[in-house]
Parts: C-alpha cells; sequence; structure tokens
C-alpha cells in the first residue's frame, strides 16, 4: 500500500487543469481577475481620457456623478474626480500601476525569499540560525508596521515602495522555502546528487528548486494580493506613491475627502476595482493550494 | 458457519471513481475458529489490508463494501449502524495497525486511554479500570506496568507502543485480534518478542487472531491456516504447513521459491515476472494468468476457488499442483 | 581478488545532537557533559575487489552510517578509510567525493531516491556528463545502454519517476549508480522496500551484474536471508560496532556471538513450519547512552560480570573469523552455545 501514496506529480498536470475547470469559483475568480489584469494593459488604449494629460482635464467637469453629462456633452460612467479626471480612466491606469508595484516587488521577493530559504534549509547552521530569526523577528511586527517605518525613512517614490514591499514580503517566501527544502532534503535523491560530485548550486537550483516550487507558487499569489493591498493601504496613508502615479489605494484617499459630502464615487470604484482584484486572486489561490494539498496525501 | 467466530462471505469492496466502481477485494471469504491463527499473505496491492479494514468498518466514501456478509456470531456487521459498531469493536473484535500511533493518541497519557477504552463500554470504577490495564499490559509481556502506565507514547519505542497497542485491543477479551502488519517497522528481535506475546495470548485465552503480512515467513510461522491473496482474490487457502510445503497455486509456489532464504546462495533465484496488476487493470479470466508459466487457453476463463474432497484446502486455479499426484 | 577495495581502520562516527539553549547554559557551568549519537565505534573492515561483504544488524547499529562513510557522503570523527589503497577520509569534501565515485550507493527506498522532476535520462545521463564518462551527442546510446543493462527498454528514457512501479525505479536507480563506471556498489537495504514477487527479480539482477561488471558488493541489510543469498563473508554489527565477522557459510551454520545466534534463530524463514518463539529479552539501547562494557550485555541470556565491566575486543577465532564476546574468547565456543540453546 506504499506505493501509490507518495507519487509526485508534475506540477501543471492534466488532471490538476481539469480540476480547475470543474471548479466554478476557482474559473470565475480567474476569469475576474484576468480580465481585470487585460483591461489594465490595454488601459492606454481602452481608456477615454490620458488622466495624466492635465490638457485634457477640464476643472468645470469636477466631481461630477456617474453617467453625468461634461460640459463638452461626454458622458462619465463612473463620475468624475476633484479635478475633473474621469474616474474610469483613472481607475485602469491605478489598476495598472498597482500591479505593476505588486508584480516586481512580488517576483524579486519570490527570487531572493526562495533563494536564501533554500540555502538556509542546505546549509543549517549559523546561517539558518541567523535567517531564521530574522525572518521571525520580522514575522511578529505587523507588515504595515514595517513598511511605514521603511518609507518614513526613505520618503516616496515607486522605486521606494518597491523595495519596502521586497523587505516585508520576501520573509514569507524564505519560511516556506526552507520548510520545503528541509523535507526535500531528507529524500535519497539529494544524497544521490551529492554523491555524484554536484555543486551546492546545481544541487540547490537544479534538484531542490523544481520540488519546492508548487508551495511558493501559491505563497506567490497570496503574497501578489498582499502586495497589492498593503500598496494601497501606504498610499491611502500618504507615504506610498506620489500624486503624479496614481495607485488604486491614492484614488481612494483622495476620494475620502468628499465622501461627507455625498460624492461617493470617488473613494467606491476604486475600493470596488481593489476588493475585485485581491478578493478574486485570493480565491484562485486557495483552490490551488487546496488542490496540492489534496495531490500530496 | 456456527464453528466459526469470524467469517467473511463473498466480501466485495471498492471505490468509486469517475471511471465507474473499481473492485479491489474480490469474492473474499474466510472464516476463523475460536483461538484460531489465520494468516493472510499478500503483496501490496493484493487488498488484504483492505478487507481488514473491511472488517472493521473503517471504509469510507469513495471506498464501500458492494457485497457480502462478515458475520460476527449471529450478527452481519454490514447490518449495523455506526453506534451498534463501535460498541462491537473492543469487545468482540479489535485491530492492531503497522504504526502503534494509529491506536495512541500521542497527547495522552497511557492510562488515560486505556481507561478510556475500558470505561467506554463497561461501567467500572477508575480504580478497577487502572488494575485492569495493568494486568492487560503484564498478559503482553510488559514487567512494570504501572510504570509504564503513567508515561507517553513519545516517551516509549516503537517495540514497547506496539505491545500496549496490543494490549489495549485485548483489554476488553475482544475474541478476533485482526493484526495489519503490526511487526513489519520492527526489529527482527523485537518483531519475535511481538510474536511471542501473540503466540501465548491466543494460547491461553483462546483468542482468535487474523494476522495479515507480507511476509510469508512471520505468517508461516504464527499461523495455523493461511490464505494467500492475489489482486483482490484468495488463491489458496489451507493449513499453514500444508500450503508452505506443498503449495498449489502457481503464485504461491512462485512466491514460496523466489524468498532468498531458500535458494542456494549466489544462484540465481526463480523469480515471478512483472509485478502485480493495479486494480482496475485486472485481467480477464485467471488474474496470475500473465504472470503465470503455466497459463493456458482454459486461464482466460476465471477459475473458481475449489477445494479437493476430504481436504481443507482451496485453489484458485485450473491447472493447481499436486491434487492426487498430478502435476503439470 | 586482486588488493583490497576498502579498509577501514578504527573508525568512529560520533553525530553532535543540536542543543536547547538551556543546555548550553548548564554545560558551561559544567553540569552536563555535549551529548553525542555514537552511530560508529571503532569499526575495522577489509573489503578485498570482487568480494561481496555483507552487513546485518538491527536499528541504531551503525550500518548506513557505514555504508555513507565508504561513499564519501560522511567523514569519519576518527580513524582511516582507504578506499583502493588511497587514503580518502583526509581529503577535503570535494576531492573525497570525486575520489570515491567509483564507489557508489544505492539506496533502500526508490520512491525517493530518484527525483520527480527529471526524466529518466536526465537521472541517467547527467552525472557521467559532468565527469566526462560520455558526450553529450552520445547520450542517447548511452542511456540505453544502461537501461538495457538493468533489464528496461530504451523507451522508458522519456518518462518520470512516478510512472514507474518499486521494482522498475529500483532498476533505474541501480542503471544511475551504473552511470558513473564504479568499480564497487554500496547497498543500503537494497530490497526491503520492494514486494516479496520483486525481490528476488531485484537480487537477480545484482548477482548478474556482478558477475557481468566485476564489482565489489557491500549489501547492507537487516534481513539475513538477503545477507546470506549474496554474501562471501559477513559482518553482524550491534550498537556501532562489529561483533562477529566471518565467512557467510561458515557464520550462519555456527554463529558464536550469543546476539548472531539470536538473529539466526529468529529470523524467520518460509520453509519453517509452526513453532514457538523464543525471543531475547530487552530493547535495543539507545546510541547516546551505551551501556558499559559489552554493548549486548543487558539482553544477552548468558552474559557473566565481566561483560559489564569489560568491553570484548574483536578477536580472530577460528579460519577468517573473528567474534567479540569474552565466552567464546574463553573456551572456544563451547559454553555460549549450550547456555542458549
Amino acid at each position: 500500500m506504499t506505493t501509490n501514496a507518495q507519487t509526485p506529480q508534475r506540477l501543471l498536470s492534466a488532471d490538476l487543469l481539469a480540476g480547475f475547470w470543474s471548479s466554478k469559483v476557482a474559473v470565475i475568480a480567474a476569469f475576474v481577475f484576468v480580465f481585470m489584469v487585460v483591461l489594465a494593459l490595454a488601459a492606454p488604449w481602452i481608456s477615454p481620457q490620458d488622466p495624466y494629460d492635465l490638457s485634457q482635464l477640464n476643472l468645470l467637469d469636477s466631481r461630477l456623478a456617474p453617467f453625468e453629462k461634461g460640459i463638452d456633452g461626454t458622458v462619465y460612467l463612473l463620475g468624475t474626480d476633484q479635478q475633473g479626471r474621469d474616474m474610469f480612466s483613472a481607475i485602469l491606469h491605478g489598476l495598472r500601476i498597482s500591479l505593476f508595484v505588486a508584480v516586481v516587488s512580488s517576483v524579486t521577493a519570490l527570487v531572493i525569499g526562495t533563494s536564501l530559504g533554500i540555502l538556509s534549509g542546505m546549509r543549517r547552521g549559523w546561517l539558518d540560525t541567523v535567517l531564521m530569526r530574522i525572518v521571525d523577528v520580522q514575522l511578529s511586527i505587523p507588515a504595515v508596521l514595517v513598511s511605514l517605518v521603511l518609507l518614513a525613512v526613505l520618503g516616496r517614490g515607486i522605486d521606494k515602495i518597491i523595495f519596502a514591499l521586497i523587505t516585508v514580503q520576501w520573509v514569507y517566501f524564505a519560511r516556506t522555502a526552507r520548510a520545503a527544502t528541509l523535507v526535500e532534503m531528507s529524500k535519497d535523491y539529494v544524497e544521490a546528487a551529492q554523491s555524484f560530485g554536484f555543486s551546492r548550486t546545481r544541487i540547490m537550483f537544479w534538484e531542490l528548486l523544481p520540488n519546492v516550487l508548487p508551495p511558493l507558487l501559491v505563497v506567490a499569489m497570496v503574497e501578489f494580493a498582499h502586495a497589492i493591498a498593503l500598496e494601497a493601504t501606504l498610499s491611502f496613508l500618504g507615504v506610498g506613491l506620489p500624486i503624479t502615479e496614481p495607485s488604486l489605494g491614492l484614488l481612494i484617499s483622495t476620494g475620502f475627502a468628499y465622501l461627507q459630502n455625498g460624492e461617493y464615487w470617488i473613494s467606491l470604484f476604486p475600493g470596488i476595482a481593489l476588493l475585485l482584484l485581491v478578493f478574486n486572486l485570493n480565491l484562485v489561490a486557495e483552490w490551488f493550494r487546496e488542490s496540492l494539498d489534496s495531490r500530496r496525501r | 458457519m456456527s464453528d466459526s467466530i469470524l467469517a467473511v462471505e463473498s466480501l466485495t469492496m471498492g471505490f468509486d471513481s469517475k471511471d465507474g466502481f473499481v473492485e479491489i477485494v474480490r469474492d473474499v471469504s474466510f472464516s476463523v475458529r475460536p483461538g484460531e491463527i489465520l494468516g493472510i499473505v499478500g503483496e501490496s496491492g493484493s487488498g488484504k489490508s483492505l478487507s481488514a479494514y473491511s472488517i472493521m468498518g473503517l471504509i469510507d466514501p469513495p471506498g464501500r463494501i458492494s457485497a457480502g456478509k462478515i458475520w460476527v456470531g449471529e450478527t452481519n456487521l454490514l447490518d449495523l449502524d455506526e453506534e451498534s459498531m463501535r460498541e462491537l469493536r473492543g469487545t468482540r473484535i479489535a485491530m492492531i495497525f503497522q504504526d502503534p500511533m494509529m491506536t495512541l493518541n500521542p497527547v495522552l497519557r497511557i492510562d488515560t486511554q486505556m481507561i478510556e477504552a475500558v470505561q467506554s463500554h463497561f461501567n467500572i470504577t477508575r480504580r478497577d479500570a487502572i488494575a485492569r490495564s495493568a494486568a492487560a499490559l503484564e498478559r503482553v509481556g510488559i514487567s512494570d506496568p504501572y510504570s509504564r502506565l503513567r508515561s507517553y507514547p513519545h516517551e516509549l519505542s516503537g517495540g514497547m507502543r506496539q505491545r500496549i497497542a496490543i494490549a489495549i485491543a485485548v483489554l476488553n477479551s475482544a475474541d478476533v485480534i485482526i493484526a495489519d502488519e503490526p511487526t513489519t517497522a520492527l526489529d527482527v528481535t523485537i518483531q519475535s518478542q511481538i510474536l511471542y506475546e501473540v503466540q501465548r495470548l491466543c494460547a491461553e485465552r483462546g483468542t482468535s487472531a487474523v494476522w495479515i503480512s507480507h511476509d510469508l515467513g512471520v505468517v508461516s510461522s504464527l499461523a495455523d491456516r493461511v490464505c494467500v491473496m492475489y489482486a483482490g482474490q484468495i488463491v489458496e487457502q489451507g493449513p499453514t504447513e500444508d500450503v508452505i510445503a506443498s503449495p498449489r497455486h502457481p503464485y504461491t509456489a512462485g512466491l514460496l521459491a523466489s524468498t532468498p532464504g531458500r535458494g542456494t546462495p549466489k544462484k540465481p533465484l526463480s523469480q515471478i515476472r512483472g509485478s502485480m496488476p493495479t486494480p482496475g487493470s485486472i485481467p480477464s479470466g485467471c488474474a496470475f494468468r500473465e504472470r503465470c508459466d503455466f497459463a493456458q487457453e482454459r486461464c482466460l476463463d476465471a477459475p473458481e476457488l475449489r477445494g479437493a474432497t476430504g481436504e481443507d484446502r482451496f485453489v484458485r486455479c485450473h491447472f493447481p499442483f499436486g491434487e492426487n499426484g498430478a502435476s503439470k | 581478488m586482486t588488493g583490497l577495495a576498502f579498509e577501514l581502520r578504527n573508525v568512529s562516527r560520533r553525530f553532535a545532537i543540536r542543543r536547547q539553549l538551556s543546555e548550553h547554559l548548564s554545560s558551561w557551568f559544567g553540569y552536563n557533559q555535549p551529548k553525542a549519537v555514537h552511530a560508529l565505534s571503532d569499526v575495522s573492515l577489509k573489503v578485498s575487489s570482487g568480494e561481496v561483504l555483507g552487513i546485518v544488524g538491527e536499528s541504531g547499529c551503525g550500518k548506513s552510517t557505514l555504508a555513507r562513510i565508504m561513499a564519501g557522503l560522511v567523514k569519519p570523527s576518527e580513524g582511516e578509510v582507504y578506499f583502493e589503497g588511497q587514503r580518502v577520509d583526509e581529503l577535503g569534501e570535494r576531492e573525497r567525493v570525486n575520489a570515491m565515485l567509483p564507489a557508489q550507493l544505492v539506496f533502500q527506498n526508490p520512491f525517493s531516491s530518484l527525483n520527480p522532476r527529471h526524466r529518466i535520462r536526465t537521472i541517467l545521463s547527467q552525472a557521467a556528463l559532468l565527469h566526462d564518462l560520455t558526450q553529450r551527442n552520445h547520450v542517447d546510446e548511452f542511456v540505453s545502454s544502461l537501461l538495457q543493462s538493468v533489464g528496461l527498454p530504451p523507451s522508458v528514457s522519456t518518462r518520470f519517476a512516478h510512472e514507474f512501479s518499486g521494482g522498475q525505479l529500483q532498476r533505474i536507480s541501480l542503471a544511475r549508480s551504473l552511470s558513473v563506471s564504479p568499480r564497487v556498489l554500496i547497498c543500503d537495504e537494497p530490497v526491503s522496500a520492494l514486494d516479496v514477487s520483486v525481490q528476488a527479480q531485484i537480487l537477480n539482477l545484482l548477482l548478474e551484474l556482478q558477475t557481468r561488471q566485476n564489482l565489489t558488493y557491500i549489501i547492507i541489510s537487516h534481513d539475513l536471508s538477503v545477507i546470506r543469498h549474496l554474501s562471501d563473508r559477513v559482518a553482524v554489527m550491534y550498537l556501532g560496532r562489529v561483533v562477529e565477522e566471518g565467512p557467510a557459510a561458515a557464520l550462519f551454520e555456527n554463529p558464536q556471538h550469543p546476539y548472531t545466534q539470536a538473529l539466526v534463530r529468529e529470523s524467520l524463514e518460509s520453509a519453517a513450519t509452526r513453532r514457538l518463539f523464543k525471543p531475547i529479552e530487552g530493547e535495543i539501547p539507545s546510541p547516546i547512552n551505551l551501556p558499559s562494557g559489552c554493548g549486548f550485555h543487558p539482553r544477552c541470556p548468558v552474559s557473566i560480570d565481566r561483560c559489564r565491566l569489560e568491553r570484548p575486543e574483536l578477536r580472530s577465532f577460528g579460519p577468517g573469523r573473528k567474534v567479540a564476546c569474552h565466552l567464546v574468547e574463553a573456551d572456544h565456543s563451547q559454553q555460549v552455545t549450550n547456555g542458549v540453546k
């Protein structure tokens, strides 16, 4: 009865895909997410207005409610903000910036965290102790707090917020990568590779990496959503992106002042966009994690 | 069936999958008499463990028992509800597993677990329950039962844990113990300690046992009768000594001949080619025919488990060895 | 029988146990000694080339550590290791692994010894490519001939490990070891993870490979029947020490050490009919707290006071045989055999 329990499988096997198509929630969530990504990518071409081009803005059109007509007769689907900027265009471009920040920071954090995590699990000893203590300390402090402090020191700017997000995120990857590496290290194929005289780097990237990757991809998805939300939080708090690059968080923040006037749309629609993005991404990640777990059982 | 304490009749179990019902245990029948040790031998995938789990009512969906009867005395276990089944487990039939931690709870002391096991079936005081637990530990050869009772499972060695699992199994004087490879993970000298205690237990108290193992050596040294399973079916059944001395099914014969201890050192062993078919891809007719050196056209028809007259031996083969002196 | 494949002189190996902070503190104040697992103590062995040495013992006897020392994966704490005349224990990790490339380890569990994410072709060719034993444009023929030598068709080379049964995986695992043209194979429980009917296939393959490629084997197992079937010479280990050593046939026919006697008596063979077990009592001691004197004395049915106080040396006894027991030394085995039977 021992044979079938531990059959490892390829990362994206046919039955994983089949399971995906049979899960309604996963399909819808993935579809919504992909749709939003496509919208964000196509923003320069499909948005009715370039929100960065001040010459296209008309202050007389400021704070129009959804579906209201502007001074030149254009209809603003989702209304406008205090500068007369079309909210729909602003959201598309904001989505673009939010996704860009999240992709760059998550991928970099994945690379750094995974490398350090595998190294830590392989080498053990003092390196492991030091790295894991750093991870523990950082995990015990809320991510928002760490990044707030960093940004307070570094100042604002897209590069700085990416740096702050990487600093927060790599620990999650490092911890998962180390745990997975420890499991793999106990298997004989690693010892076999050592006995053939393979270099440490080769064992790390060629033998171990493909086997520790699946759980890391789940973490990557969750962290991607986390990065989007965290960036929005920071921008909302006013330490994130500068006003010249308005992400979703910043849009919500600027609209916040007008909420009490009943001008809900400036905050609400970017908020809904943010929610949809993060929520659907988490649903996909959750499905992926569950199906990986059930296959391992 | 009146003289048997446990009787399994035409048991068939399998799993519901997207390709339909896949049978894993196919039409298995055997019975155990009081005080008898019945060995069930098979390789992985032969259905031996799932037969045991079926008896204990431990099959969870998508697995299910599709046919058959399991008699303990006059009761058919498959007719019982979960509540009555729980009552029966422990008092009439008990199981020991390959991993004793299936029985033991890692965070509770041994005495807590044993007292609970007694009190869930009998209305007796804690004091009596402890005395009873200590007596059970003594019966499986544990020399200072009271100090062992106060320890946690992780403080004990694998052999000691398995003894305690057996003690829990016999705590409420179960009539039949079903043992699923309980000594496979143990060292040779520890294994023979456990086998010694089981042998003594069965002899002294008239407890019956169904002993499941892949190891012909264990089964042949312990069991009174043996069933050999292949691809979910019993292919040969009979008194252990007879089956070992003159196997009639080619699979049994092949298994025996391929054991390294029997061959001449350094000379090639006779081997069975191929490997056990997986459930769902079992050949039609005789399940063994594709690996059998003696397969003929007639083996395309599934053979029945047949008994020879006047003997307690059964074999599922069209051309069995050694019946009435005839051979292939 | 030309020369020695391996010589081990007084090899020991201890593994430090990771300590808690509290234990660190108390050892600073001199309260407790740093603890260590004594995996191997003072083992001396010679393996001639072309020979099959069987090493038998139960869990905790150090047989797996011994295998890893011989494969160059673990460095001994003390003692000297010579591989084909060259001293290898003093080399750095890199040089040691390269020098001992012709001594390959075959693992027990074929399900975990092959990387699940590589194709069989990659698994079989990468070590040979690294060490220039084949060229990139000859990989196909190289892999095919390896697969053929272990009785598998060349077509399997594009598949992944999870597509195979245990027996097939063990063949692939063997082929991988053969890919670096080894002269010695160290097999750590080569068949114990396999089904009974498949074990014979692998044992036959091992025998066939040995005669065809003139290999030296070190077979490590808890299973006496496997050891008896394959070995020329056998070493019995208990708690990190060799307690008895000798030619296979003589050792199994007339075991001298009480532990060997118990093992031989209690190893169950299917030929046997029903029997009553007469087990030796007690548990295997932990290799952290070794018993004083002879490691076997707490379980030994014939132990005397001297066994508790003084550790018996491994001494020669009869042609090619060695045993570590005071009683055998005292009176040529008579006493021991009488005591047990």
